[in-house]
């Protein structure tokens, strides 16, 4: 079966302070299968959140190859949620969260009943009109990953989206990512810095290394689909993530 | 129970801070009454200093007449008629100088914004433009609009469009990287993305701007009727400093002040309405 997306020979490099050439990527080859979940992991500065940006196509100045099996719309088929909820401060929760479909001048009925989902999904149903301001910071990161899903995205980009919250709201948050897989079945490419995190959620974890930035090796989880917190204390989980921490030092 | 009693023997200043306490709503209108009473009580101390001073070091009145007569001299203005159309007259150079300004200022802001190169070619003129002492250009536009509206209009618009540049300029510039790339994501036309994301977020700068611009309107109007005009508000000034009358004079100067605080206030209010539920 042809990969959802695959990534062949890209390599990046920019000039920093005084000339000097940085190689942020080398040779990065990966593919992302139809409803997978990928997670990107390497220390900081391994060009992992650059790779994301190229597949979002907030970043085009790259050689090499992104191939998709269909191509993506424009505004459609790519939702990404950042480190930062990146909400807007005078949109409601439900007004953030429809966003994507107001750009696409979508006002129909199904688009605010996907919205109303959503946000139950979420557990933010009572708080639609609330404002950011008065929401927690794992509700604002919640509110920004239904924005992401509102619009239908055939794929979800997220960038350390959990890398700014404590560690009990972020438990939380990969319970409900979990659960908004098994109810959407979307491809997911996740950036984190977290072997649990990697270990808890994906099916595939890609690890790379620093300077130049390249997959190092890509490994199968070897955990069924079916996580709950009890996965976590699983031996197969402590080796897996075991593993994966040795190879990134 | 016991424990009650304790706390409450502790000390008497404890005491003292419960009725206060003793309900959201009662400190409500405590806190609510004392935004009242304070200026009140501000007024009521400067005017009683005022009298006093007068009375006591027997000041003249056309150095500095009492309270009492500058009340008298207000009053008159309004029964002999003449408040009215001098008022009326300011106000809506006011408000059209205010909002031809702002537009003016808005626009350029966000031509400011969008061209680099409009922008290294304007901002230095932009500034010397305000550094230039606006007596000193006032004159100067009576004398190439004559003793009209225009050169009037022309003082107003030439103060308010600067800071509402300088706010939009930076009010549209005041968008996280987050949210730009999310703007590009979501594939936002540029009209789109300045309605649903640029404008709000100016929203704050704006108003800080508008604060700033709604007294330079004031003062561009009192300023062009000061120098060249038979009728407002800078008008009447003139004809107290000319005719000896003082008390005139300070009532007219008082009526400024209050239309100064009127415009000043419908902005914030403005603010707190726009503001609402942001950071």
């Amino acid at each position: 079966m042809k990969p959802l997306l695959s990534v062949r020979g890209v390599y990046k490099t920019y000039t920093a302070a005084k000339r000097a050439k940085v190689v942020a990527l080398e040779d990065v080859d990966l593919d992302v299968g139809e409803g997978e979940i990928v997670a990107l992991i390497g220390p900081s500065g391994c060009g992992k959140s650059t790779l994301l940006r190229m597949m979002a196509g907030l970043d085009t100045d790259f050689e090499g190859e992104l191939s998709w099996s269909v191509a993506p719309r424009p505004g459609k088929d790519i939702g990404f949620v950042f480190q930062e909820p990146a909400l807007l401060p005078w949109r409601t929760v439900r007004r953030n969260v429809s966003l994507g479909l107001e750009a696409q001048r979508d006002s129909s009925e199904q688009g605010r009943e996907q919205v109303a989902k959503l946000l139950d999904l979420v557990g933010l149903t009572d708080f639609a009109e609330s404002f950011p301001k008065e929401l927690s910071g794992g509700m604002r990161q919640r509110t920004a990953i239904a924005r992401a899903l509102a619009y239908n995205p055939r794929i979800l980009l997220m960038d350390e989206p959990f890398g700014a919250l404590d560690a009990i709201t972020r438990d939380r948050l990969h319970d409900d990512l979990l659960r908004i897989w098994e109810s959407t079945q979307k491809t997911i490419v996740l950036v984190t810095h977290s072997v649990e995190e990697a270990t808890y959620l994906a099916d595939r974890v890609a690890v790379m290394s620093a300077r130049p930035g390249r997959i190092k090796a890509v490994h199968t989880v070897p955990l069924n689909r079916d996580r709950t917190p009890e996965t976590r204390q699983l031996p197969e989980f402590a080796k897996f993530a075991g593993m994966l921490r040795q190879e990134l030092v | 129970m016991s424990m009650e009693t304790l706390t409450r023997r502790r000390g008497p200043d404890r005491d003292v801070k419960r009725p206060a306490a003793s309900g959201p709503g009662d400190r409500g209108t405590l806190r609510r009454a004392g935004r009242i009473l304070t200026p009140l009580a501000y007024a009521a101390a400067v005017l009683a200093a005022w009298s006093a001073y007068v009375a006591l070091a027997d000041v003249p009145s056309y150095l500095l007449p009492a309270p009492g007569d500058v009340l008298d001299a207000g009053l008159k203005l309004v029964q002999d008629g003449t408040l009215w159309p001098n008022l009326t007259y300011t106000l809506r150079n006011i408000v059209l100088g205010f909002v031809g300004g702002s537009l003016i200022g808005i626009a350029l802001g966000w031509v400011l914004w969008a061209s680099r190169t409009v922008r290294e070619i304007l901002a230095p003129y932009m500034v010397l433009l305000q550094a230039a002492p606006k007596i000193a250009v006032a004159p100067l536009l009576v004398l190439w609009f004559g003793l009209s509206l225009t050169s009037q209009f022309a003082l107003i618009l030439l103060l308010v469009f600067f800071p509402m540049a300088m706010a939009t300029m930076l009010g549209l510039k005041d968008v996280s990287e987050d949210i730009s790339s999310l703007g590009r994501l979501l594939h936002l036309s540029p009209w789109q993305y300045l309605r649903m994301i640029q404008l709000p977020a100016a929203v704050p700068a704006l108003l800080a701007g508008a604060k700033i611009a709604v007294i330079d309107a004031m003062t561009g109007a009192f300023l062009a009727e000061y120098l060249a005009s038979e009728r407002g508000l800078g008008y009447l000034m003139v004809l107290g400093n000319t005719s000896s009358d003082t008390p005139l004079l300070i009532a007219a100067v008082l009526i400024t002040v209050a239309v100064g605080l009127l415009g000043f206030g419908l902005v914030s209010l403005a603010e707190r309405r726009l503001l609402r539920g942001r950071r």
